[in-house]
């Protein structure tokens, strides 16, 4: 049964026809099982208020820039589908696109998965492909918004997740323990993306190898996860180039070692991360932790975490959500500063310039007011100290750190 | 005061009267006698699709009793247990179980399949199918 909710009441030449449509897919009829051909999809259709001229609000790094001191629909308005082959009962083939904003500077579509399923029995599962990049829980589903409570997931946990997919193979091996239930996932590939670069051409991804694996436990109400993940970066980023070759040139050993602690070429990122759910009936916390050290000073070690808390009152789920990131200092040492103090001082603030300490407290709700669509509204106090984060685009050199991200959204599947 | 207290004890009554008593239902000969409620929520949220008996297990929704099966069966609504199989589906970790419309497909798709499992109210169930776990209500 449709009920008639407020937005067709207020907006009726806006929102009927949407609603319409979005009606009529979640009112589909069910597929049948012995089906060897289906298809669905997900979206969002959202707006965002960044309160402050001094940057550019971003979702994550894949964006190469956002609303300052305006509303935007860019970072968060998308669209996926997915289609998928069954074979057999044991094999299957996905595909999955998405169009969002990313560093195209456009909605061009991305392939963000293409992979062979195998599944042998229900303690296995095999893909061999491209997939998402399952670093963290929930981490290969963030462009899901219908699947989770907030308008996007925390920027300061998953914004520093720079690879969404990869292409190689994963395998997960299950079995029931002591009444609940545990898994291991171990997944290898290559990279194949790229990040926006201030003032340069995009970083290239592409190439850079990525491994890791998580174990899990997962009872009635808990769900607990450990897991480990490696990425080693091929490229070097365009704009430390010039740097790069000016410390090598000197001849000096201490500075074509700054040089090497500063370049991204080669460099291999480790994160560790743990993770806990808890769901009993309408409440649900979660609280998630990532201890990230690099072989590069330009991507600095670092440590994140984030705590979600929500209740749900009827079709309306309230929540509140923080989340943090802190980077280590290290200086760098060129031995240049006595007779290059420019050269010194450019290779201090590429140092400097990656560094994040910032925290975010997010307060919203959900509302579930029709199957399979759901309206969000969401307000962000972002705090960066001393007006320093690589988490948002072009921050102004006097900026306090300090914005008010205001956002709503729609979110569908079908 | 006494009026109101009337009107909630007759809601409540003619509540649990109403409220259906959900069954969970296997084939006969899947080799299952009974199980746990633990065992249902790994099969029907698409955790770990094994019978305790080792076949697979090939869950059947219900579509007019899934709401009350899935409040019984994990204390969700159905806004909630749609979002779950959304990061299921769109992360590649499988997809929800078919939806069928009456009791009657339940038991035809239980009765001719040794792995399926489905759910229903106990006054359809017939010797086609087995009873392997019940809700109090």
């Amino acid at each position: 049964m449709l009920r008639l909710h407020p937005c067709q009441r207020l907006r009726p030449v806006l929102c009927a026809p949407l609603l319409a449509m979005l009606a009529t897919v979640a009112e589909a009829q069910p597929q049948p099982l012995d089906q060897r051909f289906s298809w669905a999809g997900f979206g969002t259709l959202g707006v965002v208020y960044n309160d402050t001229d001094d940057m550019q609000f971003v979702r994550d790094l894949n964006q190469p820039s956002g609303p300052a001191g305006e509303w935007s629909t860019e970072p968060d308005t998308l669209l996926g589908l997915q289609a998928r082959y069954r074979f057999t009962h044991k094999l299957d083939a996905t595909v999955q696109l998405v169009s969002r904003y990313t560093y195209t500077s456009s909605y061009a579509p991305q392939v963000t998965w293409a992979n062979l399923k195998y599944s042998p029995n229900a303690g296995m599962d095999l893909r061999l492909g491209r997939m998402g990049w399952d670093i963290y829980m929930l981490s290969d589903s963030r462009n899901v918004g219908y699947s989770y409570l907030w308008v996007r997931p925390p920027l300061e946990y998953f914004g520093l997740q720079q690879i969404s997919h990869i292409d190689g193979a994963d395998a997960v091996f299950r079995g029931e323990l002591a009444g609940g239930l545990a898994w291991l996932k171990v997944y290898a590939g290559l990279a194949d993306e790229e990040l926006p670069s201030l003032g340069s051409r995009n970083y290239d991804l592409k190439g850079s190898e990525v491994y890791g694996a998580h174990i899990n436990y997962q009872t009635r109400h808990w769900w607990f996860r450990v897991g480990y993940a490696n990425a080693t970066l091929d490229q070097e980023l365009d704009s430390l180039e010039p740097l790069l070759t000016g410390l090598n040139a000197t001849g000096l050993p201490s500075a074509a070692a700054a040089a090497d602690e500063l370049g991204l070429e080669g460099a291999e990122i480790r994160q560790w991360t743990a993770g806990v759910v808890y769901e009993r009936g309408a409440f649900l916390s979660q609280l998630m932790f990532d201890h990230s050290t690099s072989d590069s000073l330009t991507f600095p070690d670092h440590q994140s975490w984030y705590f979600l808390l929500s209740y749900r009152v009827g079709e309306f789920t309230p929540y509140v959500s923080i989340a943090q990131t802190d980077a280590s200092r290290d200086t760098v040492d060129t031995g240049l500063a006595g007779f290059a103090p420019q050269l010194d001082a450019a290779a201090q603030a590429a140092a400097e310039a990656s560094l994040t300490d910032q925290r975010s407290v997010a307060m919203g709700v959900r509302y579930d007011f029709m199957p399979k669509l759901a309206l969000k509204l969401q307000i962000d106090q972002l705090d960066a100290k001393n007006g320093r984060s690589m988490l948002v685009r072009n921050p102004e050199p006097d900026w306090d750190g300090k914005a008010t991200i205001f956002s709503a959204t729609l979110d569908f599947v079908f | 005061m006494r009026q109101l207290l009337l009107a909630i004890i007759a809601s409540l009554l003619l509540g649990s009267l109403c409220a259906a008593d959900i069954v969970v239902v296997v084939n006969p000969d899947s080799g299952v006698e009974s199980l746990s409620q633990d065992d249902a929520i790994n099969i029907f949220m698409g955790r770990y699709k094994q019978l305790p008996s080792g076949i697979t297990a090939l869950p059947v929704d219900l579509q007019q009793a899934r709401a009350a099966f899935y409040q019984k069966l994990v204390g969700k609504t159905l806004a909630e247990i749609n979002s779950y199989w959304a990061r299921l589906v769109f992360s590649g970790q499988g997809s929800p179980p078919r939806q069928l419309t009456s009791a009657e497909e339940v038991i035809d798709a239980v009765s001719n399949n040794r792995g399926a499992i489905g759910y229903l109210d106990r006054q359809y169930v017939d010797d086609r199918v087995r009873v392997v776990l019940a809700f109090t209500p």
